[in-house]
């Protein structure tokens, strides 16, 4: 989904262009795993997941991934979403050769 | 020391380094062409945030977050190596009702801002046409 924010303050009036790249993630479906409970500092019981956001940016790509950090599963660490980030078309070209 | 084969040594390396002869070229670096963030609830800053933002988490009641914050991972222009790129980590803590659904969502957000001061802050999913407020000279509140 494109956004364009009209950006107004002097010197710096140029459009910026967001895209936003939504990353679902689905905890009851992630095998079973069991996560702690803890008390929060409002005493309402809850239950706390971590979870690790990695980007990774080659010169042909870019793409955000979501994995569960910590969890009791087997595995420890699986995916939980991955999507691409688009590159603009104009990006595509290499700038320095040296 | 042979004085005359030395300075010979010396102009034959520059032509061969000119030839570009027996030089191991380097791979091609690329530029990021984005700013890559993603949307955040941050500890609330009157510097940083608008009131709007300002909310309390009914899990987290010891102080004040605001929603819709923009934590930027990548610059634009970082430069992206061949062999490694870029790889960034950020940890995100949610917290649950034991009862409630558990499913949600982190949007990530790319931008090709050039504005000199970064892109913005703050993300606004319901009037993408009003203007995104700078980020705030801290000099001017820290003297």
């Amino acid at each position: 989904m494109n956004r364009e924010i009209p950006d107004e303050y002097g010197a710096d009036s140029i459009k910026a262009i967001l895209q936003e790249v939504v990353l679902e993630y689905d905890l009851e479906s992630s095998g079973g795993a069991q996560y702690p409970h803890v008390a929060s500092p409002s005493g309402r019981e809850c239950q706390q997941v971590d979870l690790q956001l990695q980007v990774t940016v080659r010169q042909n790509m870019a793409q955000a991934a979501l994995v569960l950090e910590g969890s009791q599963d087997s595995a420890g660490i699986f995916a939980t979403s991955t999507r691409m980030l688009p590159f603009p078309p104009e990006a595509m070209a290499p700038v320095d050769e040296n | 020391m042979l004085t005359f084969p030395s300075w010979t040594a010396v102009a034959k390396g520059a032509v061969l380094m000119g030839l570009g002869q027996g030089c191991i070229t380097p791979k091609a670096v690329t530029k990021c062409p984005f700013h890559i963030g993603v949307v955040v609830s941050k500890r609330y800053n009157k510097y940083e945030h608008d009131p709007e933002q300002k909310y309390t988490d009914s899990f987290d009641n010891s102080y004040q977050r605001a929603r819709d914050h923009i934590h930027w991972l990548v610059a634009k222009g970082d430069i992206v190596t061949a062999d490694e790129g870029i790889s960034k980590t950020l940890r995100l803590v949610r917290r649950m009702s034991p009862v409630g659904a558990k499913r949600g969502e982190v949007k990530v957000i790319t931008s090709t801002s050039d504005r000199r001061r970064g892109p913005p802050t703050k993300y606004n999913p319901q009037t993408p046409d009003r203007k995104y407020h700078e980020p705030r000279d801290t000099r001017r509140i820290w003297g």
